[in-house]
């Protein structure tokens, strides 16, 4: 006799006044924060988030959620009978949030090192007028020590090595490109000057993944390697290139067919990969040149500023030219891919079949998206003003204001410390906590510099 | 009822009716944990009900066994001190002896007594025909196997003979040697036979290898010592219906009042020649010797037998025990070609005689040895072959079925009762721990996306977590009822052992499931693929 009862309660079963015995179903909500007041259909409920409010008859619900300090949240919420609303990842904005200034300045542009727990700031075009913040100490100094021969050459561009404390740096020379490599740490960051590894012309650069001294450029349709530590060229090693991407010590390389081939790292064992023709002829099509960003083995998205974003396993473009941006997410299984327009924002989803393009929200001049607080939100910015997007919740998206940047610059955004740094109107760099810090996160030290290291 | 309780050497619709009964535990258990998997993965909100009835049937159960087991344990406690001795003369002299009776001094002096009195009482009713023999005409008759032991492993046990409050002269021992014994244990049988003398007789019986129909298998040595010894009873004239045999393990070391015990409660019951008598066993001899999970696990074994005590109708001999020696003659002795000897002899005389056969349970400790070897891994092999030994007594199952079927005289609501625990015994051994500590997680961990939306996913933890909270309360008093049963010698840290002991409890879920459930499983994988085990003599070290 109990256990049947039991069953019929864990299924949502339950008695309603004036209703019987109904099925019901209930809303989960956790929130960051947490320890947020839950109302549901007006009504406070007992306990704070993360909860999950049981028994309710089907319908609609407006649901609110209040934390002291921070921006009320309500939506409008459709329950079903034994069916689970889940709002599992409501960021609570704070409603007059923690800023630090961090540096005076007045800087011109600002830039997030990839993983590796550096900001880089310029006041200026010059190498010599970048400063690295070291985001675990709020710490600034020079990105070139004092005396540096590179001081007053120009940053063409700078690429984060993944996963390390490492930034490649291209420099404008008097008759060439410079490359350096610079090591950024606590102590005086250490300069390797590269240029005699590279072409005067060279393309479309990335580090291998999958070891921090390998990286890779494109030249003339010839795909190249470099091993920094080695000091060694391995030239030309794919023709006929149309685009690359590197993922699990592979290299996926689109010929001018169109045709997606992997291969080891020195050109050998390549396989095919893809020869969807319809996805070839897009490939192959255009002059641009793609970037494979490798999801997983199967999930691959080629992207060119030029042509159409692609995906395997479709052969339709899901869009159909100007993207700008395409920033990856890979966690806990789910693959998914944030992407940017100059008007409009969206994301991939990898989850069901085929890949799918949902466009979030539009803008007038987006200049900037990430993803934050584990995937569920998107911030990104749209002339000066930055905002934060949900985009993944069952319930209509909200959008949020959050705050205003110095015209020309972009924000950057560390989950790790929950904090967007920016440059003010004066140009000084400040911090805005978002989201709690990370602490796991936060642990992770640069190559050789155990936490605690003392400042020389 | 003539029947063979055999699986072997079976021919026709009787070999095709064995090997399907054969496979029909291994396979349910089989498709139970792998039905469940399939279920988790495919239809993971149907598997979430089923684990959640699971559970409280899981937990009913338990709160059901624990119960009994502290019942058990408390009239174990209550006749800790009883003059079994005093009782057997009281019914050499039944008529005078009930009013003589005096009054009870505490609680547990009134509930022996009451007991006791409804034993005479019952014994008077049955009349003249139920009669029990006088007590100096009975004697026991008590084996111990020998296969590899040594005599530190068999001598203790001797010796405890020699320290029983009952006479000696009314006890035979023999030690059953296997011819195949190493020599060095054949000659250390011997030395300590001589060591020995006051009994009504020591034999040294040594059985030969490779008789025919015979399996290498424990019940071919006890049963050809048992032969031997009827041939000295009648040498003596002794009816064996006054005798009681006992089949002890090797290591086995009785209590001081076991034969006093054995011998009221055998004269007490009115069908004493259709009756097994079975001890609560424990595994003191070596108790603080062993690893934590062996002594968890023995402990175990213990409470289960304790449980098992209180529900006679159900109850199976199990491990050292002792029955009639009429009725051990009269249904042929225990099997020559099975391994689980000590539960066979009971089936075998229930369906030897139709069903009026029983087992009376003795609140009487006899203590064995914890299974340990030379290291903790090769303990761990160790207790896992002797598990799976133990649990190779569903070699019973098809041949009681069988039995069942041909034998119209047993009640079929007998039959029903008895199928059906013998059956699901088995299959729970096998299923349960592996359901409970792994299977009945699967459903939240490959949950999609329809189960995850689901209120049945949010409210199974929330279900499962008050069942398991629950069971938290029977698993404490588990832990305190060990501790009382622990055995009583001096150690240097007996508080800090002590609480040691009651903290390796907390390991039950892995012990469980890796030291019963999976050997009781791999037995009956065995068993259902045609492998059949032979006796594998478990290693004793001290």
């Amino acid at each position: 006799m109990v256990c049947p009862l039991i069953v019929l309660y864990a299924l949502g079963y339950a008695g309603i006044p004036n209703e019987g015995v109904i099925k019901t179903g209930l809303v989960s909500v956790a929130t960051a924060p947490p320890g947020a007041s839950v109302l549901v259909g007006g009504a406070p409920y007992p306990q704070k988030t993360p909860t999950f409010v049981r028994n309710l008859p089907p319908g609609r619900y407006p649901v609110t959620l209040q934390l002291k300090g921070h921006r009320s949240w309500s939506s409008s919420v459709e329950v079903e009978e034994e069916k689970a609303t889940v709002l599992e990842n409501v960021l609570l904005v704070p409603a007059e949030p923690e800023t630090e200034r961090l540096a005076e300045g007045p800087f011109q542009e600002l830039a997030a090192t990839g993983d590796a727990p550096f900001l880089l700031a310029r006041s200026g075009p010059r190498a010599g007028e970048a400063v690295v913040l070291d985001w675990r100490t709020g710490r600034t100094r020079p990105l070139l020590p004092p005396g540096s021969v590179f001081l007053s050459n120009r940053i063409e561009f700078w690429e984060p090595v993944p996963e390390s404390p490492y930034l490649f740096l291209a420099l404008k020379g008097e008759d060439r490109r410079l490359c350096v490599r610079a090591k950024l740490g606590r102590g005086p960051h250490e300069i390797e000057d590269l240029s005699h590894l590279f072409p005067e012309r060279f393309a479309h650069l990335q580090w291998d993944p999958a070891d921090r001294d390998e990286l890779f450029f494109a030249e003339d349709g010839f795909l190249s390697r470099v091993n920094v530590k080695s000091s060694a060229v391995y030239p030309k090693f794919a023709e006929g290139v149309r685009g690359y991407g590197l993922a699990g010590r592979k290299v996926y390389v689109v010929d001018g067919l169109g045709r997606v081939t992997r291969m080891d790292r020195d050109g050998t064992n390549a396989e095919l990969v893809s020869e969807e023709p319809l996805l070839a002829s897009y490939l192959a099509r255009n002059k641009a040149f793609y970037r494979i960003l490798v999801l997983d083995r199967e999930k691959m998205l080629f992207w060119s500023e030029k042509g159409p974003l692609l995906a395997a396993g479709i052969s339709y473009p899901l869009a159909e030219g100007g993207v700008e941006e395409v920033v990856p997410y890979v966690s806990g299984g789910k693959s998914k891919a944030l992407v940017r327009e100059r008007h409009r924002i969206g994301a991939v989803d990898f989850s069901g079949e085929l890949p799918w393009l949902t466009w979030l929200g539009r803008g007038r001049e987006l200049v900037r998206a990430v993803w934050a607080h584990g995937g569920s939100h998107v911030l990104f910015q749209d002339g000066r003003k930055v905002f934060l997007l949900e985009a993944d919740v069952p319930v209509k998206a909200h959008l949020e204001e959050l705050l205003e940047v110095k015209e020309g610059s972009a924000f950057a955004f560390v989950e790790e410390t929950g904090k967007i740094y920016y440059l003010d109107r004066a140009g000084a760099l400040v911090s805005w906590r978002l989201a709690p810090p990370r602490p796991s996160l936060l642990g992770r030290g640069a190559e050789g510099q155990p936490e605690g290291a003392a400042e020389p | 009822m003539t029947f063979r309780f055999s699986g072997r050497g079976l021919t026709g619709r009787d070999r095709t009716l064995q090997r399907a009964l054969e496979i029909l535990p291994g396979l349910t258990s089989w498709s139970i944990l792998l039905g469940m998997v399939w279920l988790s993965f495919r239809h993971p909100l149907a598997a979430a009900v089923a684990v959640i009835a699971f559970d409280l049937h899981w937990l009913f159960r338990i709160f059901y066994t624990t119960v009994f087991i502290v019942l058990a344990t408390i009239r174990l406690s209550i006749e800790k001190n009883t003059d079994w001795v005093a009782r057997v003369r009281g019914i050499d002299r039944l008529d005078a002896y009930r009013p003589e009776l005096p009054p009870a001094a505490g609680w547990k002096e009134k509930f022996s007594l009451g007991a006791h009195r409804r034993q005479i009482e019952s014994l008077r009713r049955a009349g003249a025909s139920a009669a029990p023999p006088p007590s100096k005409e009975i004697y026991h008759l008590v084996i111990f196997p020998v296969a590899k032991e040594t005599r530190e492993i068999f001598e203790p046990g001797l010796r405890s003979i020699v320290y029983q409050r009952y006479p000696l002269k009314n006890i035979l021992v023999v030690i059953a040697l296997e011819e195949r014994a190493p020599e060095d244990v054949k000659r250390q049988v011997h030395e300590a036979r001589k060591s020995f003398d006051g009994f009504f007789d020591f034999l040294v019986v040594t059985h030969p290898d490779g008789i025919a129909g015979e399996a290498r298998v424990k019940g071919a040595n006890a049963t050809y010592a048992a032969r031997e010894a009827a041939r000295l009873f009648e040498k003596k004239g002794i009816p064996f219906e006054n005798v009681i045999a006992s089949c002890f393990d090797a290591d086995t070391v009785v209590s001081p009042d076991y034969f006093g015990c054995l011998t009221y409660h055998f004269l007490a019951e009115p069908g004493r020649t259709r009756a097994s008598f079975q001890p609560i066993p424990v595994y003191h001899n070596n108790f603080w010797d062993a690893p934590g999970y062996a002594r968890v696990l023995e402990m175990g074994s213990s409470f289960f037998q304790l449980m098992e005590a209180t529900n006679p109708e159900k109850l199976v001999t199990f491990s050292s025990h002792s029955m009639s020696f009429k009725a051990l003659v009269d249904c042929g002795y225990w099997p020559v070609d099975m391994i689980s000897d000590d539960s066979a002899i009971f089936w075998k005389a229930y369906l030897h005689f139709d069903g009026r056969y029983r087992v009376v349970p003795m609140y009487v400790t006899l203590s064995m040895d914890v299974a340990v070897s030379d290291n903790w891994w090769k303990t761990v092999k160790n207790v896992y072959k002797q598990k799976r030994r133990w649990a190779w007594g569903v070699e019973n199952f098809p041949i009681v079925m069988r039995g069942f079927l041909v034998n119209r005289r047993i009640p079929a609501y007998m039959k029903f009762k008895h199928a059906v625990k013998l059956f699901e015994g088995h299959v729970a051994w096998a299923t349960w721990a592996f359901l409970l500590a792994v299977i009945g997680w699967l459903p939240g961990l490959f949950a999609g996306a329809e189960f995850s939306n689901s209120v049945l996913f949010y409210s199974a933890p929330r279900v499962t977590g008050t069942i398991f909270n629950l069971a938290l309360l029977s698993l404490v008093t588990t832990m305190a009822l060990s501790l009382y049963l622990l055995p009583d010698r001096k150690m240097r840290h007996p508080l800090w052992s002590r609480i040691l002991f009651a903290v390796e409890w907390t390991f039950v879920p892995f012990i469980a499931t890796f030291l019963s459930a999976m050997p009781a499983l791999d037995t009956q994988t065995r068993f259902l693929l045609g492998r059949y085990m032979e006796f594998w003599v478990t290693e004793k070290k001290r």
